[in-house]
């Protein structure tokens, strides 16, 4: 799960959460995608490394703007592992209910009873 | 800013799930079928889910340890710690799944409150993804006795609050 170890870093910071929201429109030069933030280039980029480093995104190596666009794949496994957590607690939390029911009645029978 | 369209919207905000149950009993017994072993042993799991082995030490600091095993018949081992408890309203504890192979998944906190509503109770399980430092990692990198030591090691960088 290494790759969602890094996932998860990557979408850390509403910097780079905001960088992927932009791609979602399309690939973007890294001038583009600096533009709404008051930071400098260089530090924007620093963040568009990161995302490159979690494949989060992609850069093409053949235009001269090198436009940067967003890689699907490890958000799909993340959104898988969400998933199947939502699943684990939601089926835990039935089996929880269910059997808390088994043992109110096995307790209930357990009791001793009163008599006068 | 546009409005993001499917799965992203729940994947720019991933850090945390939170789930809401209302069991019909009472707080005292929900709370004992969280933090006795044999109890949490018959429920922990997804259906069709069985816990060959299933150990909580309800104390701070006490270890979680537990392995499940899948209808398939694949076992996936759950270690952690408690980290507070408060009977009977609050449990709090991280647990790390490992795949079958040892590997680690993400280690997570989970937050379970139990709220007395007359007879019944309100369970909400809120679980926290846990973002381990650089400095982690590459501890969990370099370590040479696997991953049960690493594992060990990152519950005791979490009680010490240093991992976030």
């Amino acid at each position: 799960m290494e790759t969602l170890d890094r996932t998860l870093g990557a979408l850390a910071h509403p910097v780079r959460r905001e960088i992927l929201d932009r791609l979602i429109l399309g690939p973007k030069s890294v001038t583009e995608l600096a533009e709404p933030f008051e930071m400098s280039l260089p530090a924007v980029s620093l963040h568009i490394r990161t995302l490159e480093k979690a494949g989060l995104v992609t850069r093409s190596r053949d235009a001269q703007w090198r436009p940067c666009a967003l890689a699907a794949e490890p958000m799909g496994e993340l959104s898988d592992w969400l998933e199947r957590y939502r699943r684990f607690w939601e089926q835990s939390l039935d089996r929880l209910d269910t059997y808390a029911q088994t043992v109110k009645r096995e307790e209930a029978a357990d009791a001793p009873h009163s008599e006068d | 800013m546009p409005r993001t369209p499917r799965i992203e919207d729940a994947l720019l905000s991933p850090r945390e799930v939170v789930f809401t149950r209302a069991v019909k009993a009472e707080r005292s017994l929900v709370w004992r079928l969280w933090t006795e072993s044999r109890h949490l042993a018959q429920w922990w799991g997804p259906y069709g889910f069985t816990n060959p082995e299933c150990a909580i030490d309800p104390r701070p600091g006490g270890r979680l340890r537990i392995l499940m095993r899948s209808p398939e018949g694949g076992e996936y081992l759950n270690v952690g710690a408690v980290q507070m408890i408060d009977p009977p309203a609050r449990l709090v504890f991280t647990v790390a799944l490992l795949n079958p192979d040892g590997s680690r998944r993400l280690e997570n906190r989970v937050t379970a409150d139990f709220a007395d509503r007359g007879g019944e109770t309100e369970v909400t399980v809120r679980v926290e993804v846990l973002h381990a430092t650089p400095e982690a990692r590459e501890d969990l990198a370099g370590m040479s006795d696997g991953w049960n030591g690493s594992l060990h090691r990152l519950s005791m960088l979490v009680e010490e609050g240093t991992v976030r």
